[in-house]
């Protein structure tokens, strides 16, 4: 189970500048709380892929920390299945932005870290299943550094898979990859959803990624940031901008909303 | 392909005999100072009165049993060194309240000398190894607890996150995520100590105790033997030498290299 509930979530930072950004209240000194998140209030339901877009700086990738217990809010609440979250734990997996895959460990031992407890045995059986969900089998004994960027993403999913976790939360998943390897990881996440039907949520800044990968794309926005949009997207998959209008449609105006008139 | 091959044959060969190349011009220059310079062989003595000076010591035991007593103290005092500098620098890059206690301390005694040490080492520990192998591990002790601190502290927050994010224990983030992620620069640390405590064992050999090849200088020079001088710095120069070799050896380990060959 992966139910989220947030309400009325606030983040405040302290500044750190001695002197006001131009865009900012001139009144601001250093040491003064700067409020980055406002009232945030989001539901997200069990099995829910949520895509989370928003301008760089906005607070997406904070939020994300604060659901998986990295940072604490300010003010207000963040539940998962009905408990307040205290903390990183084991339930809720973040895949980190750049890889979070220990360069000391191979790939092998990456992947059963999560399941450390289990015997030799189970374990081994467990690591082999998930590398090859991810299509990395032979690849057990490789460190991270021998692998490409596109495999070292797919090891540091098949560890958070391993797990078994409710949640799973990945922070800007493609970002660094070459256009084709970008597209084949799409299609494996949206697949590997299809496939486990467990609560994930992604930041991104790539409006298409949101839409042909989401259940539910929510726009933060506005300063301090809070939920601009939150729209379900109940298109059929696969995807494809060309073969449905409405879908396309709702690309403009995304591409409007964040400041592109001209979306090829 | 014959070419290319003899080719390959002769940049390997050269690479090995570069270094060689360096050790014959500096007898060259060595040997034509010591004929030409106008010194007496007792004040000078060229390369070839070394080296059968060398055959003596060596044929009757001498160099060998100063050469095992200066290892033997750098070896006790390095280890003693690296057992408490390690541990005490990865608690300080762990603990930030202990680190802003301690580390004014470590910052204030890491530049005086460990042979400004040598007064009070002889008064408390006497003559003998304890104050020789005393003045090596302060010498060794303040660089690795600094080296091992800022290691850790260097340790990318991400993997501490991932170690939480797997419900780590304490034991098991020290274990498995603290200690493997400093074992590159650990032993780059402990590359540059050793050199150190071999620098320092000479000198305190001159002062505290009655064998090592810091002691074997001092005593040829008071003999006026300045081939037995420089025998005990050849030696010097190639324990120092076998020494780095051995800990580069070290570094290659497969546990201290995930850094550098990470692309």
């Amino acid at each position: 189970m992966g139910r989220i509930t947030i309400e009325k979530l606030n983040k405040a930072y302290a500044n750190r500048r001695k002197l006001p950004r131009s865009d900012e209240n001139p009144q601001l000194r250093k040491g003064d709380d700067i409020l980055v998140l406002k009232d945030i209030d989001l539901k997200i339901s069990d099995g829910e892929m949520v895509c989370f877009l928003g301008p760089s700086g906005c607070g997406k990738s904070t939020l994300l920390r604060i659901i998986a217990g990295f940072e604490d809010q300010s003010g207000g609440k963040v539940r998962i299945n009905g408990k307040s979250v205290n903390g990183p734990s084991a339930d809720h997996i973040f895949v980190f932005q750049h890889s979070g895959l220990f360069p000391w460990m191979t790939v092998a031992q990456n992947v059963g870290l999560g399941v450390r407890h289990l015997s030799g045995d189970e374990r081994r059986k467990r690591i082999g299943e998930y590398l090859e969900m991810v299509e990395l089998e032979g690849f057990e004994q490789h460190y991270p550094r021998q692998l490409s960027g596109g495999m070292q993403r797919r090891a540091e999913l098949a560890r958070a898979l391993a797990v078994n976790p409710d949640i799973l939360i990945m922070d800007e998943p493609f970002s660094g990859l070459d256009f084709l390897t970008h597209m084949k990881m799409r299609e494996e996440v949206v697949n590997m959803h299809a496939f486990i039907q467990k609560t994930i949520l992604i930041v991104t800044h790539n409006i298409d990624d949101a839409l042909i990968m989401g259940d539910r794309v929510v726009i933060l926005g506005g300063s301090p940031t809070g939920v601009a949009m939150d729209r379900k997207l109940e298109f059929p998959r696969p995807r494809n901008f060309e073969k449905s209008p409405e879908l396309s449609r709702l690309r403009s105006e995304l591409f409007l909303m964040m400041g592109v008139n001209y979306a090829v | 392909m014959g070419t290319t091959d003899r080719k390959n044959v002769v940049t390997k060969a050269s690479a090995y005999l570069i270094p060689f190349l360096g050790f014959f011009a500096l007898l060259l220059v060595w040997d034509f100072l010591a004929r030409f310079s106008g010194w007496s062989r007792q004040v000078f003595p060229g390369p070839v009165v070394v080296l059968v000076s060398m055959g003596e010591l060596l044929a009757d035991g001498t160099l060998i049993k100063h050469t095992v007593a200066s290892l033997f103290r750098v070896t006790v005092g390095f280890y003693l060194a690296a057992l408490l500098g390690i541990p005490i620098g990865i608690a300080l890059g762990m603990m930030k309240t202990a680190r802003s206690l301690i580390n004014p301390l470590i910052q204030f005694m890491r530049p005086i000398s460990p042979l400004a040490w040598i007064p009070l080492a002889m008064l408390w520990f006497g003559i003998g190894d304890p104050p020789a192998i005393f003045l090596i591990f302060l010498s060794s002790f303040f660089p690795l607890v600094v080296s091992t601190t800022i290691a850790v502290d260097g340790i990318n927050q991400t993997y501490f996150y991932v170690a939480a994010n797997f419900n780590f224990s304490k034991y098991e983030t020290i274990m498995r995520v603290i200690l493997p992620a400093i074992t590159p620069e650990v032993v780059t640390a402990l590359r540059m100590t050793v050199t150190i405590s071999w620098l320092v064992v000479v000198a305190a050999e001159m002062i505290a105790v009655q064998s090592g090849l810091g002691f074997l200088i001092l005593d040829s020079r008071n003999a006026l033997r300045m081939d037995y001088v420089m025998d005990g710095m050849i030696v010097i120069g190639l324990v120092g030498l076998a020494l780095d070799a051995l800990m580069r050896q070290l570094g290659s380990l497969e546990a201290a290299s995930w850094r550098s060959k990470a692309h």
